[in-house]
């Protein structure tokens, strides 16, 4: 099907929301707050959310950000999520051991560092890799702390992603939060089954992106996984964002197992 | 033909892989129907146009109408201002 007036427009909303197509620098120097934090207050979501609104959020589509968080928009890490929702979905991540991440769509990358950052305070990462179809130029930066971290400037549409996903040896975590429409979402989702024993999602409570909510009902359908979801709004918005977790229970088993 | 319009056609051809391609594009070829871009291959464009021309595009006038012609797009993209990376 050829390229339509409803596809430019969506894509138009989309760029139009944006401070620009390219990714803005984004400041490394706060990730000592996470280095610094104690293990017992990342643990907790409550001081976990109030941390993440320290380290920088995004400020394009900033009306869907509450007027008490604008002041912290435009900075740091520029995270591009609702603090209540990513300290909640980090805090579970904490418990499940995690050893290698793929964050597919990483934007300005605060989301994959602050992600990084977390993870390796509870258990050690073997890799973590960002991907997005627009070049990256923090996570360059980036490579030069933490060697582990990898970046794909790729299309997951592409062969060249599905053989770079043959490439790796094992899977924990994937956050899929790319092109927000429902055929590529769930292309990505196929991939990802059965390599990844965690698959996330982004913007599966967000009114304008129906598609990945539509998978993400999928995922939640299917046997063999436990789903979580972190979809807490401020009021007076949205519903914006939302986060769903799916996780294998043969995972949950091994986790529970010790 | 104008800068803008010969560097359309360059990053067309790139984009569609056929190097020969920005030879036989004429100046009222449409993105659409004629060159065939899609939603990824737009966003790929879009990028390289304002990369290669230093311009920020403004998306909000931006409208489908002015891709159905390369010379209607150059004449868009002229009066856009120049690109400025924000800071950290």
């Amino acid at each position: 099907m050829g390229y339509t007036e409803s596809a430019w427009r969506r894509q138009q909303r989309s760029w139009a929301a944006l401070s620009a197509l390219h990714p803005a620098s984004i400041d490394l120097g706060r990730t000592a707050l996470i280095r610094g934090a104690d293990v017992e207050s990342l643990s907790d979501p409550h001081r976990l959310a109030s941390l993440i609104v320290q380290l920088g959020l995004n400020d394009e589509a900033l009306d869907e950000f509450p007027a008490e968080l604008h002041a912290h928009c435009g900075q740091g890490l520029r995270i591009w999520q609702y603090p209540l929702q990513f300290a909640r979905y980090l805090a579970r991540l904490s418990t499940l051991r995690i050893r290698s991440y793929l964050e597919i769509g990483i934007r300005h990358g605060g989301s994959l560092v602050a992600t990084v950052e977390y993870l390796s305070r509870f258990h050690p990462l073997d890799f973590a890799i960002g991907v997005d179809v627009i070049d990256c130029p923090s996570i360059a930066a980036y490579r030069d702390d933490r060697p582990e971290i990898a970046f794909w400037c790729t299309s997951t549409q592409s062969g060249d992603f599905a053989a770079r996903l043959d490439r790796l040896e094992g899977l924990d975590l994937v956050l899929i939060d790319s092109h927000h429409v429902e055929h590529q979402c769930r292309r990505e989702l196929e991939l990802l089954l059965g390599r990844a024993s965690l698959i996330a999602f982004h913007d599966v409570a967000n009114i304008g992106c129906p598609g990945v909510r539509t998978v993400w009902e999928e995922v939640r359908r299917l046997p063999g996984y436990e789903c979580f979801e972190y979809v807490d709004q401020y009021p007076g918005l949205g519903p914006f964002m939302g986060i769903g977790l799916a996780v294998t229970r043969e995972r949950l088993r091994q986790v529970d197992a010790g | 033909m104008s800068t803008t319009v010969r560097e359309i056609k360059n990053i067309v051809a790139k984009i569609k892989a056929d190097p020969g391609l920005s030879a036989r594009l004429p100046d009222s070829a449409d993105l659409i129907d004629e060159v065939g871009l899609d939603s990824l291959e737009m966003l790929q464009f879009m990028l390289e146009i304002e990369a290669s021309l230093a311009v920020q595009i403004d998306f909000d006038r931006l409208e489908f109408s002015t891709l159905r012609s390369i010379r209607t797009l150059a004449d868009f993209l002229d009066r856009m201002p120049p690109w400025r990376p924000s800071a950290p």
